[in-house]
């Protein structure tokens, strides 16, 4: 008799889908796949965005879409389930914390979402006070909360009832490294309280604080089921080779690429300070319609050209909405943003604004009826160089962006900003959701470029550690 | 085994085969068919008249045919004009905004909050009835659903993010509009005209049986069937059996196509 909580035992998953006219392939997607999760235990599953991590946590709780096969087994405390046993347990015994923001109805506020039943309301408050959220919270609609803010209201679902394992996938993307720590906290909390946790991530850094034991995954299977302690130096007691890259392209340790090895921290020379500011923003103020306390209060800064700067932010500071602002994109209640002293407004929709912005979430940022040529061909994009840098394959081109990972198009989201006439680029937080070795891998792209052909880029970023490693100088939103 | 999109086209060449068939031949059979002989009154349905015959010896087969042969020219009248009623109110709508988006939405309003049955009896009746008034009646109505629908889908498009991105790398707004709208709204409108066809059936068919619609001795399917309800009590089924199975099976056929595309068309679904 053992003591495992939740113990998938060679799991297989596999999905149909059209091929050419009415022929139907299968593709495998799980391969495999054994874990348990004992209580009391943190085991975090560690991969890179798009390996199919997500599609465990939804086999553990029956609720993969109606084209996916499955083999194997799990059993929950000792016993072995079907699907529709599975799907009973959920929100009773197994709790499971959801990436997407989305998983919100749009139309409920807040408090009448996660209240289900009487005994929630007492530990409700709880969970806000641990996770921050203020009783106004309560009263907003899903589309009135930040990123972080509405990622912080799915953790607090966890603590609504008593279950025996939680499921969280990626709970932590879009908040600042500080409040990440407390809610990976809070799951350590449970575990303590006797629970089991089930952490999928592709933040090795975060995993590494909280996790009991971390297993690495890659394309459909475990390389590598490692305990904490293993995790030091160059990562010598590691196994797989993969683990040991993962584990090095981390930021603080030596965030190198290991497909091309480009060391940009080095290359970066210190910039002529005589050097002409190409982007200026002059005394912004905005505030969202029908609101009173604008959300930014006269910012104002100006960016040289071949300049790399940061702009880092809390959660909820407006940092997205700035970066609309200084693209033209949104008019700001206040103040101006001059290009080359022209303003930036007047140059969307005429030639292509020499002030471009890359999205947080690429799949919102590419049509979902176009395959990814066409995505390319819009903006004449054909650098087959940059293409490769970029690790794009030639096959992706033919897919719909459905069919290819965030970190997949997010490249794509890239590499299309990346025209000639490209003079200064907003990256958004574009590498939040991206696993590390991704995203030491598209910023050592984006980097090279920007060096080889005198680009700014204004890195917006909650995560310090990204933005020392990388830019010439960092301004703080809340100072501003 | 058989998957969705093999089912779709199955359904698709039946469904095209029945509905040329039925109009084909409907429009060109010598009318002699499906007149009256009176030697043949009210008889059961046996190998010489599959579907019966009714109390002035019409073979109720035939008629059926001639009335479906009808029925689909209504509807197709019905999805062309009200198809393009609706793209073109539509995208004017979504498109234009602010004084022209309100009028639309008040019109599809005012549209919507007349009964549909009562606004085709009433156009029929204020046309005098006939061929004409039923075909406009039935043409003019069936728009306000899918002006919605193109409306929201054509909004939604609009205030994407991957439009602003096309907008922040230069490209024109016509450019946008066939690039990234058309694409979108082909699918819609595609479902919503195919979903449209049995709606336009059915209601050219009630608009019959009431009394408002085709004259009573003409053969269409709502004027069978209102005829064929004296009968039922005296012990002749088949007078309303046969013409109204081919109807409802022709209208399902038609709902199922229409949801099958909608599937199939929505990268999200289509894998299922």
């Amino acid at each position: 008799m053992n003591n495992h909580v939740i113990e998938v035992n060679k799991l297989s998953l596999s999905f149909t889908s059209y091929g050419r006219g009415l022929s139907q392939i299968s593709t495998t997607v799980l391969k495999e796949l054994s874990l348990s999760v004992d209580a009391g235990e943190v085991y975090a599953l560690v991969g890179s965005s798009g390996s199919g991590k997500s599609l465990l946590a939804e086999s553990i709780l029956g609720i993969l879409p109606k084209n996916a096969e499955t083999s194997g087994d799990i059993s929950f405390l000792g016993k072995a389930l079907g699907v529709g046993e599975l799907s009973q347990l959920r929100g009773k015994e197994i709790v499971y914390v959801p990436q997407g923001v989305t998983n919100l109805d749009p139309l409920l506020k807040v408090k009448p979402q996660l209240l289900l039943t009487k005994e929630m309301e007492e530990r409700k408050s709880e969970a806000f006070e641990t996770l921050e959220l203020g009783d106004e919270v309560d009263g907003l609609y899903p589309f009135e909360l930040s990123g972080g803010m509405a990622r912080r209201v799915l953790v607090s679902t966890a603590l609504l009832v008593d279950a025996k394992l939680i499921v969280a996938d990626e709970p932590t993307p879009g908040m600042t490294r500080e409040q990440a720590r407390r809610t990976l906290q809070f799951f350590k909390d449970m575990a303590r309280d006797g629970k089991a946790v089930l952490l999928i991530t592709h933040d090795l850094d975060l995993a590494l604080e909280i996790a009991d034991t971390i297993g690495v995954f890659h394309e459909g299977s475990l390389v590598e089921e490692a305990k904490r302690e293993q995790f030091y130096g160059d990562g010598e007691a590691l196994k797989s080779e993969l683990a040991r890259r993962l584990w090095r392209a981390l930021p603080q340790n030596e965030f190198t690429d290991a497909l091309d090895q480009i060391d940009t921290s080095q290359e970066h020379t210190s910039l002529d300070a005589a050097q002409e500011h190409i982007l200026e923003a002059r005394h912004i103020s905005y505030s969202y319609p029908g609101q009173k306390e604008p959300v930014l209060k006269d910012v104002s800064f100006s960016i040289r050209s071949g300049e790399l700067v940061g702009l880092y932010g809390g959660s909820g500071t407006g940092k997205s909405t700035l970066a609309q602002i200084l693209s033209g994109l949104i008019k700001a209640s206040e103040g101006d943003v001059l290009f080359d002293g022209k303003l930036v407004r007047d140059m969307v929709n005429s030639v292509a604004n020499p002030v471009q912005l890359i999205y947080q979430h690429p799949e919102l940022a590419i049509n979902p009826r176009w395959r990814m040529k066409k995505v390319l061909e819009e903006v004449g994009q054909d650098n087959k160089d940059l293409l490769e840098q970029a690790g794009i394959k030639e096959e992706w081109l033919k897919r719909y962006s459905y069919e290819l990972s965030g970190g997949e198009l997010q490249r794509f989201c890239v590499v299309r900003a990346l025209m000639p006439s490209t003079k200064v680029l907003i990256c958004d937080e574009i590498s939040t959701m991206l696993d590390a070795y991704t995203q030491a891998h598209i910023w050592n792209v984006l980097t090279s470029y920007a060096q080889a052909h005198n680009l700014s880029l204004l890195i917006i970023s909650h995560n310090d550690a990204l933005l020392n490693k990388l830019c010439d100088k960092i301004i703080k939103l809340e100072n501003l | 085994m058989i998957n969705m999109r093999t089912k779709t086209l199955i359904l698709l060449s039946v469904l095209l085969v029945l509905l040329l068939g039925f109009l084909f031949i409907g429009i060109s059979m010598d009318p002699e068919l499906y007149g009256s002989h009176m030697v043949n009154r009210l008889k059961a349905p046996s190998f010489e008249h599959f579907f019966g015959t009714d109390y002035l010896g019409h073979d109720m087969f035939f008629r059926t045919i001639r009335g479906m042969a009808f029925s689909i020219i209504i509807g197709l009248c019905a999805c062309t004009i009200s198809g393009l009623i609706a793209i073109a109110l539509g995208t004017l709508s979504a498109v234009c905004g602010g004084i022209v988006d309100r009028v639309v939405l008040w019109a599809v309003d005012l549209a919507m909050s007349i009964p549909h049955l009562v606004l085709l009896i009433l156009i029929s009746f204020a046309l005098g009835g006939g061929v004409k008034g039923v075909m406009i009646a039935v043409a003019l109505t069936h728009w306000p659903s899918l002006t919605r629908v193109i409306r929201a889908e054509v909004l939604r498009i609009k205030t994407s993010q991957f439009v602003k991105q096309s907008k922040q790398f230069g490209k024109s707004n016509a450019w946008i509009a066939f690039h990234h709208v058309v694409p979108h709204i082909l699918p819609q409108a595609i479902v919503g005209i195919v979903l449209l066809f049995p709606h336009a059936i059915l209601h050219e068919s009630a608009l019959t049986f009431l009394g408002f619609g085709l004259p009573l001795d003409s053969p269409a399917i709502g004027a069978i069937l209102s005829d064929a309800m004296k009968f039922i009590t005296t012990g002749q089924w088949w007078l309303a059996f046969f013409p109204g199975l081919i109807l409802i099976i022709l209208v399902l056929m038609l709902f199922s196509l229409g949801d099958n595309i909608k599937r199939l068309l929505n990268p999200q679904t289509a894998q299922e």
